[in-house]
């Protein structure tokens, strides 16, 4: 057990004693358990010394207290500075590794290119609708579970969570994105397996579907963590072109969002419009005023029809156009979302 | 070749000296010849078929009839059907093919296995040749006639008739035989993955954008047309089908949301005829039948119609939402006696 470790595992925990123990169980059972450090981030609620002391027999396991309470991309945050292995990765206090090699396989295909920074893999999502049904998470840009990160990339560049309750997470992986150099010097792998399992939540809002279930009911955290990704990303990289076509790409994308989560729930309708007005006036509106009108409208164009399929099931109030003019035109004033 | 015939193929025949040879040998070399009866239906285009009647006489039974006025490939095809009686039919173009010489065998080898069966479907090819060589295939398209093989005892029980429209006349014959099957068993029509006729492009036919705007997008008004005709000729044979009628209401008021929309962005000049199509299609058809059903029923299946046809909005920036178009359809002020051309 003095083995050098190479990964450090960050578990953010809230009351989450009951399910914790399936998670560490699958990471026991990871062939590479030698060279892993596991690091719970207690966010403020029930303690787990007594789990701990029985699973110090098979790993290097300890808990720490995070720094703000104040969710799970807080308590992340506090497990990257509180370790220092060359790789990090993530898994929540309910979900479970799929198979016994899952760290062994990522880290393999990681190590094979000096210049990865970020290995994705796919997972499995459960849900009851009413009877279990399993999503394929592939290539996920929200999450950060099966994903292995490379430290010193992320203390570079000081990619972090955004401060969110939710959605932080598309933060992070967004600002990660958006501040490789401009010919993409720094790779980014996929891996073609699903080597996770997400747990379904009970408590969790009714799911429809698996489409965007993880932001669909929080725009305005979604905006909020996209704004905080944009903006961290012209201060550390300002010269980066993709962050451009981000902003052209994410107010097409609203539109969909915005009319998935009305057709959905529309008690927190004046919120979510509230959401893509700030998003418009806080990133777009200047960009806007440089872009050529032909080469803004060609570019709606192009996403508008790569995401057509999201309109699935719904018949919407306005088109793509109408709504970016209403945005456009609403009348704005900052303020906190919620 | 005294044996009796069992298929009338008929081939509407306008000015298509040029191109019968390919369609007649692509007959010629069918392993059950012998069952075949091929009547080309000579479109009173003032010149006749009679040397290409001779030629291939001496392989397969052949005539040629000759219809006293130009009346379209629809009242061609009629003419035809009235002046035919084998079991079966199937219709082709002129300037079109059958894929190899089993067509035929496995058409009928399928309508034999499927007694319930009164129509089988195979796919085609459709061929462009500009810009660039091109097959793209169609499966389960309900939209042409040819290609398909129907039961004529069915066509006559129910009395299924062409429209007299100049065009879209085949989805009015489609869509009424459809709608009037009693729709009890799953194999009254059968569809076939395998494609088994080539539609062979007309070089002279208006250029072609993509895979839906050229059908309609010239005769949209032309399409409304022949849906009517389907409903209405349905309502009246088969007034027991009525679920299965008011569903392809729904159906097509949803498509031809996505049907405007693609014809609007291939030419803005039949905006107009367009629109008033859509209005017409509204009150002759839509109206009474939206005044006695459940508001979210409808909802419910104007979605799942509309679910299926998302990627016919791809590249296009309508103008309209589906609810905003169809609120606009529901308020225009509508006078049968307007013409539609």
């Amino acid at each position: 057990m003095t083995q050098q470790k190479l990964i450090d595992i960050i578990i953010p925990a809230y009351n989450s004693s009951k399910t914790i123990v399936k998670t560490l169980s699958s990471i026991v059972m990871q062939s590479i358990v030698d060279k892993c450090k596991i690091t719970i981030v207690n966010d403020g609620g029930e303690e787990y010394y007594n789990i701990i002391e029985k699973f110090d027999l098979f790993i290097d396991i300890e808990e720490i207290d995070s720094l703000y309470n104040e969710g799970a991309g807080a308590a992340r945050q506090t497990g990257i500075y509180n370790t220092n292995c060359p790789y990090i990765t993530f898994i929540d206090a309910d979900d479970t590794y799929e198979s016994a090699v899952a760290l062994e396989m990522m880290l393999k295909e990681m190590n094979k290119y000096d210049r990865c920074i970020m290995i994705s893999a796919g997972f499995l999502e459960q849900a009851y609708l009413p009877e279990l049904e399993l999503f394929i998470h592939d290539r996920d840009p929200v999450t950060v579970f099966c994903k292995i990160y490379k430290r010193n990339f992320i203390e570079k560049l000081d990619i972090k969570f955004s401060d969110t309750r939710t959605n932080e997470d598309a933060g992070f992986n967004t600002l990660l994105q958006l501040c490789r150099s401009n010919d993409c010097e720094e790779e980014v792998l996929y891996l073609d397996k699903y080597l996770g399992l997400r747990s379904f939540n009970e408590e969790s809002i009714t799911r429809k579907n698996g489409f965007e279930n993880a932001y669909k009911d929080n725009l305005p955290d979604y905006v909020e963590s996209m704004i905080f990704a944009i903006r961290g990303a012209e201060e550390r990289n300002p010269f980066n072109s993709k962050i451009n076509d981000l902003k052209i790409e994410l107010l097409v994308e609203l539109y969909y969002l915005y009319n998935r989560v009305i057709s959905i729930n529309d008690k927190y309708k004046k919120e979510n419009i509230y959401a893509c007005v700030k998003y418009y006036n806080e990133i777009f509106k200047n960009y806007e005023k440089i872009l050529p009108k032909n080469y803004l409208d060609l570019q709606i164009e192009k996403y508008a029809a790569e995401k057509i399929q999201m309109l699935h099931g719904i018949l919407p109030e306005l088109t793509l156009l109408q709504f970016i003019e209403a945005i456009r035109s609403a009348q704005y004033e900052s303020r906190k979302v919620n | 070749m005294s044996q009796e015939k069992l298929i009338d193929i008929i081939i509407p025949a306008y000015k298509a000296q040029k191109t019968i040879v390919r369609a007649l040998s692509s007959i010629a070399c069918q392993t059950i010849i012998d069952k075949i009866s091929v009547t080309i239906v000579n479109d009173a285009d003032g010149i006749g078929y009679e040397e290409y009647v001779n030629d291939f006489s001496k392989y397969f039974k052949i005539k040629e009839i000759v219809m006293p006025n130009n009346g379209g490939p629809g009242v061609a095809r009629q003419y035809g059907m009235d002046n035919t009686s084998n079991e079966f039919l199937t219709f082709m173009d002129a300037d079109d093919a059958y894929n190899g010489p089993f067509v035929f065998e496995i058409l009928l080898e399928t309508m034999n296995k499927y007694p319930k069966c009164n129509m089988v479907v195979p796919s085609f090819y459709e061929h462009q040749s500009i810009p660039n060589f091109n097959l793209s295939i169609h499966e389960r398209s309900l939209v042409w006639v040819f290609g398909k093989l129907y039961r004529k005892s069915y066509i006559n029980d129910k009395n299924i008739r062409f429209n007299e429209t100049r065009a879209n006349e085949d989805v009015g014959f489609n869509t009424l035989f459809d709608l009037c099957l009693p729709g009890q068993d799953e194999q009254e029509v059968v569809f076939l993955p395998e494609p088994m006729y080539s539609w062979i492009e007309n070089q002279n036919s208006i250029t072609r954008v993509d895979n839906f705007s050229y059908i309609y997008a010239k005769n949209l008004p032309g399409f409304v047309e022949n849906e009517i005709y389907a409903i209405k000729g349905a309502e009246e044979r088969t007034p027991e089908n009525k679920n299965k009628i008011n569903e392809k209401k729904i159906e097509v008021m949803v498509n031809l949301y996505y049907i405007y929309c693609g014809a609007f962005a291939f030419n803005e000049k039949n905006k107009k005829g367009n629109i008033f199509a859509c209005v017409r299609f509204y009150n002759e058809i839509f109206k009474d039948y939206e005044s006695e059903i459940d508001k979210e029923f409808l909802n419910k299946r104007m979605t799942h119609h509309s679910n299926l046809r998302l990627n016919m909005l791809k590249d296009l920036m309508p103008e309209l939402t589906f609810m905003q178009w169809f609120n606009a359809i529901r308020r225009a002020p509508y006078d049968p006696r307007m013409q539609i051309d």
